[in-house]
């Protein structure tokens, strides 16, 4: 299995912006909308306690090995286990193998004419600059580490 | 299609149950958002007649374009209606919040709530996704705000924003807050109260929507670079910090990038209060009123009846914050009631009608605070606010002869429309001249404490001897390089000259952060970053060497632009900002009755020196002022009525 990049939280330095939840929406679906991110911070505002939640790409991922559409593909570069949105068929295997879930929302879906479409973490592999919401935290929280 | 604001702006009859849907579109872009668009909503719907506690009175939950996006520090909103607090008679004005309620009220669907009528039983309104419903509040009346935040929270979940009242808003003190998460609050104009009187516990919000962007890569870039601007490194003020990152620092709002001194309100928090506490006002205090304040330092002769003491609770404890973040009353009638008890002391009156003036005690305020949400025998009187209690002195049993020189320190206090006195260098901090002549400007024609305003045109202050309620950072930051930056924006360095001339640079670029805090409050985005005059370095040596400070002002257009796809150039968008400032003074001449005499009444303190460099001014050199500001805004010199053609020119008319 070929290993995987990761973003490394560091939640005590979150300060609960929310600024990668919109970085992460405005680049895959050009919306701002923290529902459609693939990284979802939790927060506690009474308490102050922040804990932004994203796929640690498992080095044994449950959901590439349950998915029954095979939607779940694996980045060569960044090794990123990502969701191929066109093979998605929508059963939500992925998000109940998922051994963060429900904890965390880790795999969310978003509902397009009807239908269903998982979505997950996928390092922004197609952009050569690497993950956005790791560039746009503005308290270094979020580190990407190389496979 | 729009892009940036979401469409819809709902109208909510609580008298009728009725709830109607306003196009946005109908407002823009000609009044933005914010700000701008409450003010339009209001000169439809507000009679002159109408008072802060009518049923007819609207509350207005306002967000602007940017509001719910990415753009730097766009988490905030703005709430508008009749204040309570205005003295001597009520108006329309609005206060700015933030928190993570604007952008959830977009998610939801939504660009604006408007509220009006009156529920016949407590409420609170829950806004999902589209829908509008009605809740049952009888069991959360008479909770403080944190512990009602809580409850909903346990009912509706922990992602929903919740924007209440406590037991102060309930009771219609006139200095009551809307409240918002631990320590953001709607806190200057007494909104709590109207809130209250419409018996609304709470609006709580949970969206699962979108904000549409029309170029969303050009946006992503202008926000990438507008972020550089404000957060890389040290900022004129010194406030705004690189990416260092402190475990004890929270954002204030949503999609902030900013580190400032308000991030940094949750150090040493006792373990009482849970993880932390994070409260703006009580940053701001904190840091003027305990840290800085040295007795001596105010006891100046010239300032007479006023000698200013340190507040009791600042000095590192925050249990008077919690408590008044929890009753839902403003830190800043705190501080003023504090310096108003002190004058009593100081003509040795210690009790009013058996109540002892413990004035640094702890217990004393805690009490003192409880006492006035529940408006029992005298704490009637002091639940009007300073400024009323002080017109109400033989009911307090207060010997005549002592009456006149309190009102002076009530008014001292609160020099215009009833509003504490805030950077003008009287009472509270010093602002050495010319900066509190840009204050006095602001506060002239403004419906309030001109805060959005002022910051900016303050921020200067920091380069100037004293440096005054913040570290020193930037002495090495000399007079000809900020200068230099007037010089580009203002072309006519001399505006920050000390002295009062040029008279007309001063007014023009006093009328230019007028425009753009109309701009920034209808985007919106935060006041202490925008608009961008001065740049930001990475770090002090940077700054130090820079031959240049200037920053971008035209930040805010690029990503008004990018974001609404609507091409508009500053330009244009301070156009918007000047149309928002005329149509706030139309407002107020047809409601009320604003006329020269109302501008005019900032006058009288301005004639006791500042402060620090000791400047004042007397009435024909104020009179200079207004006539050079009424000229340069195309207003009427006797009344100060906009004139027919400025009001065309602005598409008003």
């Amino acid at each position: 299995m070929i290993k995987s990049g990761k973003i490394k939280v560091n939640k005590e330095l979150c300060s609960g912006c929310g600024i990668c939840e919109l970085a992460c929406s405005l680049y895959h679906e050009n919306v701002c909308k923290p529902s459609w991110s693939r990284i979802k911070v939790k927060r506690k505002f009474l308490q102050l306690e922040f804990e932004p939640q994203i796929c640690i790409q498992c080095e044994w991922p449950s959901c590439f090995f349950e998915c029954p559409a095979k939607a779940i593909e694996i980045n060569l570069t960044t090794g990123a286990r990502y969701i191929n949105e066109k093979k998605c068929t929508g059963c939500a295997k992925c998000a109940r193998v998922c051994p963060l879930m429900p904890d965390s929302e880790i795999i969310r879906y978003k509902t397009i004419n009807g239908k269903k479409i998982y979505f997950k973490c996928d390092l922004c592999m197609d952009r050569k600059e690497g993950s956005l919401c790791v560039e746009m935290c503005p308290r270094n929280a979020l580190i990407y580490i190389k496979k | 299609m729009l892009y940036g604001w979401v469409g819809k702006i709902k109208k909510i009859d609580l008298s009728s149950n009725d709830i109607s849907t306003i196009d946005t579109s109908k407002f823009i872009p000609e009044f933005i958002g914010g700000k701008g668009i409450s003010l339009k909503i209001a000169w439809d719907m507000l009679k002159p007649e109408i008072g802060p506690f009518d049923p007819e009175n609207i509350l207005i939950f306002m967000t602007g374009p940017l509001t719910g996006t990415i753009a730097p520090t766009s988490g905030r909103g703005i709430i508008s209606s009749i204040s309570p607090r205005v003295y001597p008679n009520p108006w329309f004005t609005r206060s700015n919040i933030g928190g993570f309620w604007a952008p959830e009220l977009k998610y939801a669907g939504f660009d604006g709530l408007i509220i009006t009528g009156k529920s016949a039983s407590p409420i609170y309104i829950l806004v999902s996704d589209g829908d509008i419903l009605f809740k049952d509040a009888r069991n959360l009346w008479g909770k403080g705000a944190i512990t009602t935040q809580k409850v909903i929270k346990e009912i509706h979940g922990e992602d929903v924003q919740v924007l209440c009242i406590g037991p102060a808003g309930e009771n219609l003190i006139r200095s009551s807050t809307i409240q918002h998460n631990l320590g953001n609050a709607s806190g200057e104009a007494g909104f709590g109260a109207v809130m209250g009187s419409k018996k609304i516990k709470a609006v709580v919000i949970k969206g699962s929507g979108e904000v549409r962007i029309a170029k969303p890569n050009q946006f992503l870039k202008d926000c990438k670079y507008a972020e550089e601007l404000v957060r890389n490194g040290v900022n004129i003020a010194g406030m705004l910090n690189s990416k260092v990152a402190l475990p004890t620092n929270a954002n204030c709002s949503a999609a902030c990038p900013c580190n400032c001194s308000w991030c940094k309100a949750r150090k040493n928090v006792p373990a009482k209060f849970g993880s932390g506490f994070l409260t703006t006002v009580t940053q701001c205090l904190d840091y003027s009123y305990s840290q800085k304040w040295n007795v001596s330092e105010y006891d100046r002769p010239e300032i007479p009846d006023i000698k200013m003491k340190a507040l009791p609770g600042f000095n590192g404890g925050i249990d008077i914050h919690y408590l008044l973040n929890d009753l839902g009353i403003s830190e800043r009638e705190y501080m003023c009631f504090y310096q108003w008890f002190d004058a009593f002391l100081q003509v040795n009156i210690e009790k009013i009608k058996g109540l002892e003036l413990n004035i640094n005690s702890m217990e004393f305020w805690f009490n003192f605070f409880r006492m006035m949400t529940r408006r029992e025998g005298i704490f009637d009187v002091f639940a009007e606010s300073v400024m009323r209690s002080a017109d109400r002195l033989e009911e307090l049993e207060i010997p005549e002869k002592f009456w006149k020189r309190l009102k002076k320190v009530a008014h001292f206090l609160h020099p215009a429309y009833g509003f504490p006195e805030h950077r003008l260098g009287r009472a509270f901090e010093s602002q050495p001249s010319p900066i509190w002549l840009f204050s006095m400007l602001h506060w002239a024609f403004d419906t309030r404490d001109p805060m959005s305003n002022h910051h900016q045109s303050s921020f200067i202050q920091y380069v100037f001897p004293p440096h005054h309620g913040v570290p020193v950072p930037l002495a090495d930051v000399s007079f000809n390089k900020i200068k230099k930056v007037y010089e580009k924006i203002f072309k006519n360095g001399d505006v920050i000259e000390p002295g009062f001339d040029p008279i007309d640079g001063k007014v023009k670029s006093a009328i230019w952060f007028q425009h753009r805090s109309c701009v920034i409050d209808s985007l919106l985005v935060c006041d202490w970053v925008f608009p961008r005059t001065f740049t930001s370095f990475k770090n002090q040596l940077e700054l130090n060497g820079a031959k240049d400070l200037t920053g971008d002002i035209d930040v805010e257009s690029r990503l008004f632009s990018s974001a609404t796809g609507i091409k508009m150039s500053t330009q244009n968008l301070e156009k918007c900002g000047e149309r928002i400032y005329n149509l706030e003074r139309a407002l107020h001449i047809r409601n009320y009755n604003r006329c020269r005499k109302i501008d005019e009444s900032i006058e009288w303190i301005c004639e006791f020196p500042e402060k620090s460099d000791g400047t004042k001014l007397n009435k024909k050199i104020f009179n200079r002022f207004i006539d050079s500001y009424y000229k340069n805004r195309n207003w009427n010199l006797k009344n100060g009525y906009p004139k027919k053609q400025k009001l065309k020119e602005l598409g008003l008319l």
